[in-house]
């Protein structure tokens, strides 16, 4: 900045400048030099005004001086300097913000040493100092940054060794490593730079075939055309395309509560796809991103039928959104914010988003820049855009258009010769006495129903007239007060509308427009009055009709429409989900009515506006099939609007005497209004009557009743119309008000200062856009304009830095102050250049990188390059890297030839990503990432080591080369390993380590170990036991005696069941009356239920049953079946149950099962081992607290569980099933295969001994363990007790032995077998995963 | 000025013993890929942060806010304007139906709903007066976490981690423990993610009631083969280090493989509550029937045997009943029947916690350990509907305990209907601000450079609550 330009609005200022000891030379210095760092970057927290950090201000001479920051004359002194120098004892400044340049410190330093004239004399006033920070000085300053001159064309500086005359890019990159000193490494091998090559390209390693081609003829001819099949393919795009997504954020949901999906989000990744394989000019491309909807000249795909540039816009829609969100301005700031941040940062490198709440701290950004975005953004809206291509949206619409004509014609005077008919049905017309239209006074039909039998017809009459008219003043008069009120039956009112989709057309329809049904036994779908309906040609149109924004103030608003699969709502600040409770959407009848779209009142003060969409186009959730609305008002205001229709006084002023005047004068409407319909002059009130005469078939439309040629033409029509597609949709922009935003204060909402007119960044120059239109597409000119400096050197920054690993500028994001200057500033430039002057063409500029001598060099770097240049700025070596997380995972699934679809297309869900993709630092789609992390985390490793991919893929590569006829021995099939896996073989050594790895035997001797443990563990356990047994049992004898004295023997055992199937001849209930009946394949043979995979069902419970017990006497076919019922008690639905389940949760087990899982555990127990040789009984005890017991042969099984809540079956509602674990259809993996002998059913919980008894037959009692303890002498007591102690912790350890040695058995069984063990490794491998 | 060079020498001797080779890697106040000396910027209070994160807005006028206007206005309407609510349906003021008495020393009033939690009162430091944006779960949370409302902004725990790195190679530093009856909160498991930072310090979430707490944790082979084959990767890795201009990357990568096979022990290890005694079982109530405390009292027993095996950050995840719309991602979101709800959600949680603060007092762990009780908001004093209550952002309450906070004290207040925070108004930013601080580090000055702007914790905000501590 001169001095001449500061003078220019400082005149205050200088004035009290005395001058008189300081030399013009010194003064310009510092006004040049000085003042303009001090303003920018000190004086906000170093002021005399209202300021000063550490107590000293610097704005003015004396405060300077004051403050012993600087020593004049020693700047190696003067604290100012150390800390511009960031000198380790004192605090970095300008504090938070970027280390001033060498120069400028230079610049201060020399400042001191003469002694640091200053003219600044007196203490600044508040508006001085004002001045001095003016954002335009700053502004310009900023401006100074390299990103922000205009772009250079450099001639490539000659290079002295010939390779590097290879290309310009060389030439650039050579001059810079040999100035600073570096030898430029050897090329690679010819192997690894194919396999560079691919992975680069198209993110997979190549065939061997490939390879072996190619090294044995290495040239530069068959390089490039490897380079351009390639470029070709059809996985470049999908290589490439992911990392622009990754610069526009892409994602299928807008995360928060419930992750709602964003409409055929996919479309977008898609198109991305296909651009770059088509390699569409980028210019192109980003004026589709912005504007793609708006072009005169869109992109056709023929072959799809779609309009490409359409599909542009779709980031715009990628936003994250809260959900149900209660503060709507600050939900459209979030999201607005983040379409400008990544939008700016993905194509420009500027966080214009940063500018939200004040100026940005260090680029050329103003706040008004940041609300001229926001402005453009949102004066579109988010929608769903029909993207067919414009031949496919004109198909047969002209045909349509002349057949409706015939049509009409035919069935008009169909009806004319049928009017008589049509006068007799409605004279018999008399509803029924709850008919809507007796309620409806304003319904065509209401006054023949209520006059037809009326004793003073003309006073009625006259009566009902009145009603009306009086209705039709109230309806002025709440037109007049209405908050809005709109008409769409005048074509004024729907000019100012918004309109989207093939079923809107600019004008409004007149009255009588009618839709000819597209299937059905009907003709028609109806006949309207005037208004906008989107389905007059056809219910496949898309439309969604918008308002301008109001403010909403109170309590009711409503639209009057129709429709099917439809909705109509309003906005709060553009908010785009629907969500029933703050932000709901009315649903649309096939009837015109009233629909109150709810919560108005809640939404007061802020700014709403109005929107019908078909349901395939809402924004929030998208509804399949055909859909349309009709619409004739809208209104929002304190009370609720009076319903005003058109009734039969509405129709004619006339005199009604009695019945025979009032047919007379029906039949004179009538036809009149089919006449009219005819030549096209009805109007609403007659549309409305002739509708309710089809509509209640005194008119008939019944297709069958219709002469053959209208048929026929009817059956024209619908071919025609069923011969249109269902359009392609895609998420977009749709253009809404134009809006400039008012700027908000420090970013609040709550602060509103004057709108910013929508315009593009000042710094390329101060243009605003047109009121007329949102202004995306001159935006989308701005952005690809020769004045902007950043879009194109931005864009082959990016190309190059994921060609080699590291950006010209490596913050390829930010091209602002935080980010870093190029490291070849003329290359980037000049490929820049070249980006534009050849076509904007990616391909183009990646084939001279991929073309370079820069491209070929080894990725081996001699120690003298590393000691000179540690990071490779360089570019003495080819950079390896690790891949992104989608190369590693096509590269595996490639070497596997699986057939899994490539990473690129795996859903990008905000609340549930990917956990391979995203462990591989695929990114968190929220904003721009132009550069992946790079991180080295566990997690990877054990997503390698213990994940499915790996181990999927390892067993499929491994089955490939085993079947490869070809590769006999092991040593062939290691060397082809590793040319699918690392395009070189095996060296020696590798060979000889793969060689052992295979050949040295699964170590399975911990196996062995522990089995003999286990067992010494399980004996050990028997011993102690067996002591016990001996120490008890005569005890235990004699207490037993003395029970079976005092019971006698003879206790009946009838442990009263409910009920009681023996299945010896019948499946009858022999207790109570659950009889049962056979479904599926199950029978009665030999004294038993036959399970094969059919059920047994009873008849439901006579009594509501919550304390219970199930048992059941089974036997299975074998154990390894699972999840079959034995005996369920459920709901008779099949919902609710509690069943006896084997072998579900884990095999062989037990488990009881219940819904959802509720309780569904298996029992802490052994395996079965028996049921399939012999019968066992089963009994389940659920008590009332939840507790349920199981007992296998009157033992129990494991410990009891405990659930929160037993279910109760309550009577005539639950019924018990045998064979099934639930359901209604026997079946699936519900079925059990075996036999059942004997079930009882029991309305308590039976106790242990009941259980006991019901499995010997005889009732016992119990002999506990305390009565034994307590029985026996005190000697062997203590010894029992101190028994126990031991017994406890040997079955522990033996459980624990137990459960280590499954394990290890289970790991055994899972682990890699054969070839897989080597192919897993090699996955594992670094070198698989890295491009080097 | 920067801190000096004796403060950085005391700091070195402080932690030499304890700071990994992970931690080396994390820095403060650097931009990615810069490198610079770690640094505390002053002495720390407290080494590792539980967080016991009440998912769903546990209520403050129920609990450690009392209100006794509520009592006296029970039934009638509001005397002020409400703001918009989430479910719209505004009902008259409810009394809490819980009482609250002054309790310990302090004289603290705390309602008879957390009885246990109660009798910890002098252990408590309190925020009466905590505010938030947000009156919908899902930004709730993430504004809780991160103090930005959506995805995208490294979570508290991240945070922490990537300014302390973790203590123990075998474990992340920042664990998030949930069980079979809770599940992640509304937004998903990116409320606990690194974002722009480091992987490595993302939250590791440590499923407790399943046989694999951490994804692909169980070995997927024979051990002794897994070993082998680890072997013979490394073999091959390191000829390929030695072939290209990345050994360090190759290396590490290779290193990180090995602490995966360690924490195929580590994490089984740390689960296995097997050997602890019965006495400690029985104080946190680990055996206690009802199967959402029972699960809640091991999340909290596995929290202090994190914080003893050095893990920086450890978060906890309720259990739900499913009772008034409290769901698994938001099991204290009582918008009916508060009184069950509550109560049941209460019962589960205030045995376990004052067992944790026992525990860890015990052990000589509680002033190393800052303990953060809170919500993503509080709950409306009127009623929704006729016994729930709605989302209250505007006021609502939070406690620290351990870690150097001075217990007994309370900050800030609500109005007297504990609609609003009036007095001293607290904010995420001054949660995190003060967190940050009683672990050594200035909340201003932890930041990382990433797409263009130096990010922080606490964005542009955050003041310490220094009354609250010792």
């Amino acid at each position: 900045m001169t001095f001449k330009k500061l003078s220019a609005f400082l005149p205050a200022f200088l004035q009290l400048v005395s001058a008189t000891e300081l030399t013009s030379d010194q003064i310009e210095f510092f006004e040049s030099k000085i003042r303009p760092i001090l303003a920018e970057s000190c004086y906000e927290c170093h002021n005399s005004i209202d300021k000063s950090k550490g107590d000293f201000a610097l704005d003015y001479k004396q405060a300077l001086l004051d403050s012993e920051i600087i020593v004049p004359g020693k700047p190696d002194e003067s604290p100012l300097i150390l800390a511009l120098k960031h000198d380790e004892d004192y605090e970095a400044m300008p504090s938070k913000s970027p280390k001033l340049s060498n120069l400028t410190i230079k610049h201060f330093e020399d400042w001191i040493r003469m002694g640091a004239p200053d003219p600044r004399d007196q203490k600044p006033t508040k508006e001085t100092l004002e001045n001095e920070v003016n954002w335009d000085s700053v502004r310009d300053q900023r401006s100074q940054w390299w990103s922000f001159q205009p772009i250079q064309n450099p001639t490539p500086p000659e290079a002295s060794n010939p390779e590097w005359n290879h290309s310009s890019i060389d030439q650039f990159v050579f001059e810079k490593m040999t100035a600073a000193g570096l030898t430029p490494e050897p090329q690679t091998t010819p192997e690894n730079l194919i396999r560079r090559l691919h992975l680069i390209l198209i993110g997979q390693p190549p065939a061997p075939e490939t390879v072996s081609t190619f090294s044995e003829h290495p040239t530069q001819e068959a390089y490039e055309k490897i380079v351009d099949k390639l470029l070709n393919s059809p996985r470049f795009g999908e290589r490439w395309g992911r990392y622009w997504l990754d610069w526009f954020r892409y994602a299928e949901t807008h995360g928060s509560e419930g992750d709602p999906a964003i409409p055929y989000a996919s479309q977008y990744r898609d198109y991305v796809i296909r651009a770059l394989n088509a390699d569409i000019p980028y210019d192109q491309l980003l004026h589709e991103h912005l504007a793609g909807d708006l072009l005169d000249k869109p992109r056709i795909n023929k072959d799809l039928g779609l309009n490409e540039s359409a599909i542009g816009t779709g980031h715009l829609r990628m936003v994250p959104l809260g959900f149900g969100v209660t503060d709507a301005y600050q939900e459209q700031i979030s999201f607005t914010d983040n379409q400008v941040d990544a939008l700016t940062k993905a194509t420009m490198g500027m966080t214009v988003s940063c500018a939200r709440c004040h100026n940005h701290k260090f680029d050329p950004i103003s706040q008004a820049d940041f609300y001229k975005f926001y402005g453009v953004m949102i004066s579109s809206r988010h929608g769903t855009l029909n993207i067919d291509s414009p031949e496919l949206k004109k198909k047969n619409r002209a045909e349509l258009t002349q057949l409706k004509t015939a049509i009409k014609d035919e069935l008009a005077n169909h009806w004319l010769s049928q009017l008589e008919q049509a006068l007799a049905n409605f004279e018999k017309f008399q509803g029924n006495p709850a008919d809507e239209i007796r309620k409806q006074e304003d319904h065509p039909l209401h006054a023949w129903l209520h006059l037809r039998d009326h004793q003073n017809l003309a006073k009625e009459w006259d009566h009902l007239t009145q009603n009306h008219h009086s209705r039709l003043t109230q309806k002025k008069e709440a037109i007049d007060k209405a908050t809005f009120y709109a008409d769409l039956r005048e074509q004024e009112h729907y000019d100012r509308w918004f309109k989207n989709g093939t079923g809107l057309s600019s004008k409004v329809a007149p009255a009588g427009a009618f839709a000819v049904a597209p299937e059905g036994d009907r003709a028609l779908t109806g006949i309207y009055p005037r208004g906008i309906y989107t389905h007059l040609l056809s219910s496949k149109d898309n439309a969604t009709l918008g308002s301008i924004f109001h403010k909403a103030k109170g309590t009711h608003t409503s639209v009057h429409a129709i429709g099917q699969n439809a909705t109509a709502r309003f906005s709060a600040r553009s908010y785009p989900l629907s969500q029933g409770l703050l932000h709901p959407a009315s649903g649309l009848n096939d009837n015109f009515a009233w629909v109150n779209l709810g919560k108005y009142d809640y939404w007061n003060n802020e700014q709403v506006f109005y929107q019908l969409v078909t349901g395939p186009d809402q924004t929030f959730s998208n509804t399949p099939g055909r859909a349309w609305f009709g619409i004739t008002e809208i209104f929002a205001g304190e009370t609720k609007f009076p319903n005003v229709g058109h009734p039969a006084t509405s129709l004619k002023s006339t005199t009604i005497e009695n019945r025979g005047n009032l047919l007379a004068f029906y039949r004179q409407q009538l036809q009149d209004a089919i006449t009219r319909w005819q030549g096209n002059s009805l109007d609403d009130s007659h549309t409305v009557l002739l509708e309710s005469f089809r509509k209640q078939s005194f008119l008939t439309d019944q297709l069958t009743s219709l002469p053959t040629s209208l048929q026929e033409k009817i059956a024209t029509y619908r071919a025609l119309e069923a011969s249109l597609r269902v359009p392609a949709r895609a998420p977009g922009l749709i253009e809404g008000e134009p809006w400039d935003q008012p700027l908000l204060v420090r970013g609040s909402h709550k602060d509103e200062k004057d709108p910013v007119a929508r315009g593009f960044l000042e710094v390329f120059g101060a243009n605003t856009y047109s009121k007329e239109n949102s202004g995306r597409l001159e935006l989308a000119h701005d952005l690809t304009s020769p004045k902007n400096t950043l879009t194109t050197r931005l864009l082959v920054n990016r190309l190059w830095h994921h060609t080699f690993g590291r950006g010209l500028v490596s913050s390829t994001d930010n091209f602002g102050r935080l980010g870093k200057p190029p490291s070849h500033p003329e290359l980037l430039d000049h490929l820049a250049t070249r980006f534009k002057n050849e076509g904007w063409s990616l391909k183009k500029t990646l084939r001279e990188l991929v073309t370079s001598r820069t491209f070929f060099s080894s990725s081996q770097v001699s120690s003298l390059n590393r000691e000179k240049d540690p990071a490779n700025l360089y570019l003495s070596h080819f950079p390896p890297r690790r891949l992104d997380a989608e190369a590693i995972q096509d590269s595996m699934n490639f070497v596997a030839d699986s057939d899994a679809k490539p990473a690129v297309y795996t859903r990008i869900i905000r609340n549930n990503l990917d956990p391979f993709l995203t462990a591989f630092n695929a990114p968190i789609p929220t904003t721009t990432v132009g550069v992946r992390d790079d991180t080295n985390v566990p997690a990877q490793s054990l997503m390698l080591l213990n994940g499915d991919l790996t181990r999927q893929n390892a067993e499929s590569w491994a089955r490939k080369i085993e079947q490869n006829p070809v590769l006999k021995s092991p040593e062939s099939q290691i060397k082809q390993l590793f040319l699918e896996a690392y395009s070189r073989p095996p060296s020696k050594d590798e060979l000889a380590a793969c060689l052992t790895f295979l050949n040295t035997p699964t170590d399975s001797s911990k196996i062995d170990t522990l089995t003999t443990e286990a067992q010494r563990a399980r004996t050990h356990l028997d011993q102690l036991q067996e002591s016990r047994h001996q120490l008890t049992a005569a005890t235990r004898a004699k207490l037993e005696a003395q029970a079976k004295l005092n019971h006698a023997d003879h206790e009946p055992l009838d442990l009263k069941p409910i009920a009681q199937w023996d299945f010896e001849n019948d499946t009858l209930d022999s207790i109570g009356a659950l009889h049962g009946d056979i479904r599926g394949q199950a029978s009665l043979t030999d004294g038993a239920l036959v399970l094969q995979s059919g059920a047994l069902f009873t008849k439901p419970l006579s009594a509501t049953l919550t304390e219970r017990s199930f048992e059941v006497l089974v036997q299975l076919d074998d154990l390894t079946q699972t999840g079959g019922g034995a005996m369920t008690l459920q709901s008779l639905d099949g919902n609710i149950f509690d069943s006896i389940v084997f072998g579900e949760l884990s095999p062989r087990r037990w488990l009881s099962g219940s819904e959802l899982h509720r309780r569904t555990k298996p029992f802490e127990t052994q395996d079965e081992d028996l049921a399939h040789q012999e019968p066992v009984r089963l009994i389940y005890t659920y008590q009332k607290d939840g507790t349920i017991h199981a007992y296998r042969n009157g033992k129990p099984l494991g410990k009891p569980i405990r659930m929160d809540q037993p279910i109760t079956y309550q009577a005539g509602k639950a019924q018990i099933v045998f064979g099934l674990r639930h359901g209604t259809n026997p079946g699936g993996g519900r079925s059990l295969i075996g036999r059942i002998f004997e079930a009882r059913l029991y309305d308590r919980a039976l106790t242990e001994e009941e259980v006991m008894a019901a499995n010997t037959g005889r009732m016992i009692h119990l002999i506990r363990d305390q009565e034994i303890l307590a029985a026996l002498p005190e000697k062997a007591g203590t010894q029992v007790i101190a028994l126990d102690q031991k017994i406890a912790a040997a079955t522990q350890s033996t459980d624990d032995l137990t459960a280590k040695l499954h394990a290890q058995q289970q790991s055994l069984s899972n682990s890699p077998k054969g070839l897989s063990r080597l192919t897993h490794a090699l996955l594992n491998s670094k070198e698989l995963i890295y491009v080097h | 000025m920067s801190i000096n060079n004796q403060t950085r020498r005391q700091f070195a001797k402080l932690t030499s013993a304890g700071l990994s080779g992970l931690s080396l890697s994390s820095l403060i106040n650097s931009a990615a890929g810069e490198t610079s000396t770690p640094t505390l910027h002053h002495l720390p209070k407290a080494k590792s942060v539980i967080f016991l994160y009440m998912s769903g807005g546990i209520s403050h006028v129920d609990t450690f806010d009392p209100k006794p206007l509520l009592k006296k206005l029970h039934g009638q309407p509001m005397p002020v304007p409400l703001e918009r609510t989430q479910f719209d349906a505004n009902g008259n003021i409810q009394a809490s139906p819980w009482d609250f008495k002054p309790r310990g020393q302090s004289g603290i009033e705390i309602t008879d709903m957390l009885p246990k939690i109660a009798e910890r009162a002098d252990d408590l430091a309190i925020v009466r007066s905590m505010t938030a944006k947000f009156s919908e779960h899902a930004q709730g949370n993430f504004f809780m976490h991160s103090g930005f409302p959506f995805l995208g902004y490294p979570s508290a725990g991240a945070w922490v981690n990537y300014a302390l790195g973790s203590e123990n190679h075998n474990l992340p530093g920042f664990v998030v423990l949930r069980s079979e009856k809770s599940s992640i909160p509304h937004g998903g498991v990116s409320i606990f993610g690194n974002a722009f930072l480091p992987a490595t310090h993302q939250g590791s979430i440590f499923n407790i009631s399943g046989n694999q707490a951490v994804p692909n944790i169980a070995p997927s082979m024979l051990k002794t083969e897994q070993r082998r084959s680890l072997d013979l990767i490394s073999q091959l890795d390191l000829k390929f280090s030695d072939r290209i201009a990345a050994r360090d990357a190759v290396t590490s990568s290779i290193q990180n493989a090995e602490t995966a096979f360690q924490m195929q022990e580590a994490v089984p290890e740390l689960t296995d509550i097997s050997k602890e005694t019965d006495s400690i079982k029985k104080l946190y109530g680990i055996d206690d029937p009802d199967q959402q405390k029972s699960e809640y009292a091991k999340q909290c027993l596995i929290a202090r045997r994190l914080v003893e095996r050095g893990v920086r950050f450890v978060e906890l995840s309720c259990c739900s009943y499913g009772i008034g719309g409290g769901n698994g991602a938001n099991p204290w979101d009582q918008h009916g029947d508060i009184k069950k709800g509550h109560g049941a959600m209460a019962n589960q949680i205030d045995q376990p916690i004052a067992a944790l603060i026992q525990d860890l007092k015990a052990r000589g762990l509680f002033d190393d350990t800052l303990i953060v009780f809170t919500g993503e908001f509080g709950r409306t004093p009127f009623a929704q509907g006729s016994n729930g209550r709605d989302h209250d952002p505007y006021g609502f309450s939070l406690w620290l305990a351990g870690g150097g906070t001075k217990g007994g004290t309370i900050h800030g207040a609500t109005d007297d209907l504990g609609y609003k925070a009036i007095t001293n108004t607290a904010t995420v930013y001054d949660l995190w601000a003060t967190v940050l601080h009683q672990l050594g580090i200035n909340h201003e000055k932890l930041t990382f450079r990433w797409g263009g702007r130096d990010l922080r914790l606490t964005d542009v905000h955050g003041e310490v609550w220094h009354s609250l501590l010792s």
